[in-house]
């Protein structure tokens, strides 16, 4: 924003020179048309004072003789309208906005409009101003997945219920890689598949997965043995103990196992960084000092290599018990609005038949997303709207007589 | 054979006066001010201004919006 006061007629008693000497004049420009050249071109019914108002393109906006400091404001808004809605303009109010001692691209991040950076998600933020980049996975915000983002959502299980103080909405979005509202070893086990482009992320490619952890006591401690029908790559669990317990992986040398301790449970994640699965179907923990730990203060979460999340079962001393969902749920999808395709989670209570539909605005069904039975648990697909137009549609899901649905919003 | 050439040249000398909508042309964007008071926003210390100073396709980006109140020193 330029507002500057020009001085036409040097032949009166004040010249440029008076005028330097005058100090501060409304904190304007002071400049000086010797040869009315100026004037001439912009001057107001051949009048003294003339005003006029140039936009960010050079083409005059406004000429008058009189104009007051409110719509001078309203004037100078209405160009500033309509300079950010140029997409090729780069609308500056201010020299050094963010008065960090340097003009750069930065200094637009107050107007939230910096059409001559990088925009990645389009979101209309330049990406030096974007706080949030919204690129899934992508947890420390800098544009690339890698093992630090993965790194990041470790640390994300193993803080527990200190999540939400110690990370942003944005990381926990950025985390939340299935969409469940859940951010478990599923998420990093889909994380490192991005980073590693390795896998392909094919959430019914193991969809049958179970498991049985025997629980027994061996003097103090605890001994978990999961048993399962299928590769693991990583287990999360959580206890409820009010204390910090050691907890040991039996063999498994390239599984790295970390602990946190934190408002009376103790998290516990396995996994390796390559989602290199475990050993053998068989894994066992020791729980130093756990012996007084029962099934009502374990949970555990096991996902394959695929980032498929087993259906589990617990037996201690011939009490079996199952873990997972208590009830029917629908997630939002993730991303949404999404091009073209995004993960939809549900979760049920217990193995049933499942029927997850895609239907337009006017109802008519235009994709089936997922039918046939499943097992108790989380479980997210895929779903590719690529051959469907852009606009509103919604996801249903019928299960045992419960009927959720969701909305999502397909933009090409 | 004769060849006979005329040549007209007509020099036209005018100052544009500007019509809300109109672009102000290049040449009269050049137009050089003495500064008498004050700084210029884009922190340049020479003097002088110009409105091609501010104009965004020719100082790497940087869009302005422009007020200009002319007055007579009296």
């Amino acid at each position: 924003m330029l507002n500057f006061t020009n001085f036409d007629d040097p032949g009166q008693p004040y010249s440029c020179t008076a005028w330097a000497n005058a100090g501060p004049y409304d904190d304007n420009l002071i400049t000086e048309d010797a040869g009315y050249s100026l004037w001439s071109d912009f001057q107001s019914n051949s009048g003294f004072p003339s005003n006029v108002f140039i936009d960010h393109n050079m083409t005059v906006f406004w000429k008058g003789n009189f104009v007051s400091p409110s719509q001078t404001s309203l004037k100078f808004n209405q160009m500033l309208d309509a300079c950010e809605q140029d997409p090729n303009a780069n609308c500056l109010q201010c020299s050094d906005c963010d008065a960090d001692g340097t003009e750069d691209d930065n200094d637009n991040c107050p107007d939230l409009y910096n059409p001559s950076q990088l925009d990645s998600d389009g979101d209309s933020l330049g990406d030096e101003c974007d706080d949030c980049h919204n690129l899934l996975g992508d947890v420390n915000d800098d544009l690339s997945n890698d093992v630090l983002d993965a790194i990041t959502v470790v640390n994300m299980i193993l803080s527990g219920t200190a999540l939400e103080n110690q990370f942003t909405e944005c990381q926990l979005a950025d985390a939340n890689m299935d969409s469940n509202p859940v951010i478990n070893i599923i998420d990093v086990i889909l994380l490192i598949n991005l980073i590693l482009d390795e896998r392909e992320t094919d959430f019914s490619a193991d969809a049958d997965n179970y498991a049985v952890i025997q629980m027994s006591s061996e003097g103090s401690d605890l001994l978990l043995r999961i048993e399962s029908n299928s590769d693991i790559a990583g287990v999360e669990m959580t206890i409820n103990s009010d204390k910090y317990l050691d907890t040991y992986l039996k063999d498994n040398s390239h599984i790295e196992t970390l602990s946190n301790y934190n408002d009376d449970a103790l998290k516990v994640i396995s996994y390796n960084v390559f989602n290199e699965p475990f050993d053998s179907h068989i894994v066992e923990y020791r729980i130093a000092d756990g012996a007084m730990i029962d099934q009502d203060d374990l949970n555990v979460i096991i996902g394959s290599p695929h980032g498929n999340e087993f259906y589990i079962t617990t037996n201690y001393n011939g009490e079996v018990k199952e873990m997972g969902p208590d009830g029917y749920e629908l997630y939002d999808p993730y991303p949404n609005p999404f091009n073209p395709s995004t993960q939809v989670s549900f979760s049920i209570p217990k193995e049933s038949y499942v029927s997850l539909k895609a239907f337009n605005l006017i109802g008519e069904e235009v994709d089936t997303i997922f039918e046939g039975y499943q097992i108790k648990g989380n479980h997210t697909y895929t779903w590719n709207a690529s051959s469907l137009a852009s606009g509103v549609y919604y996801i249903k899901m019928l299960s045992d007589d419960r009927s959720l649905s969701t909305k999502v919003m397909l933009l090409k | 054979m004769l060849n006979k050439l005329l040549l007209v040249v007509m020099f036209s000398f005018s100052f544009a006066l500007y019509s809300v909508g109109q672009t102000v042309s290049i040449s009269d964007q050049q137009l050089s001010l003495s500064i008498c008071n004050g700084h210029e926003p884009n922190e340049e210390n020479d003097g002088v201004m110009s409105l091609y100073d501010y104009n965004g396709d020719f100082n790497g980006g940087k869009y302005y919006v422009i007020h200009i109140d002319m007055a007579a020193s009296w």
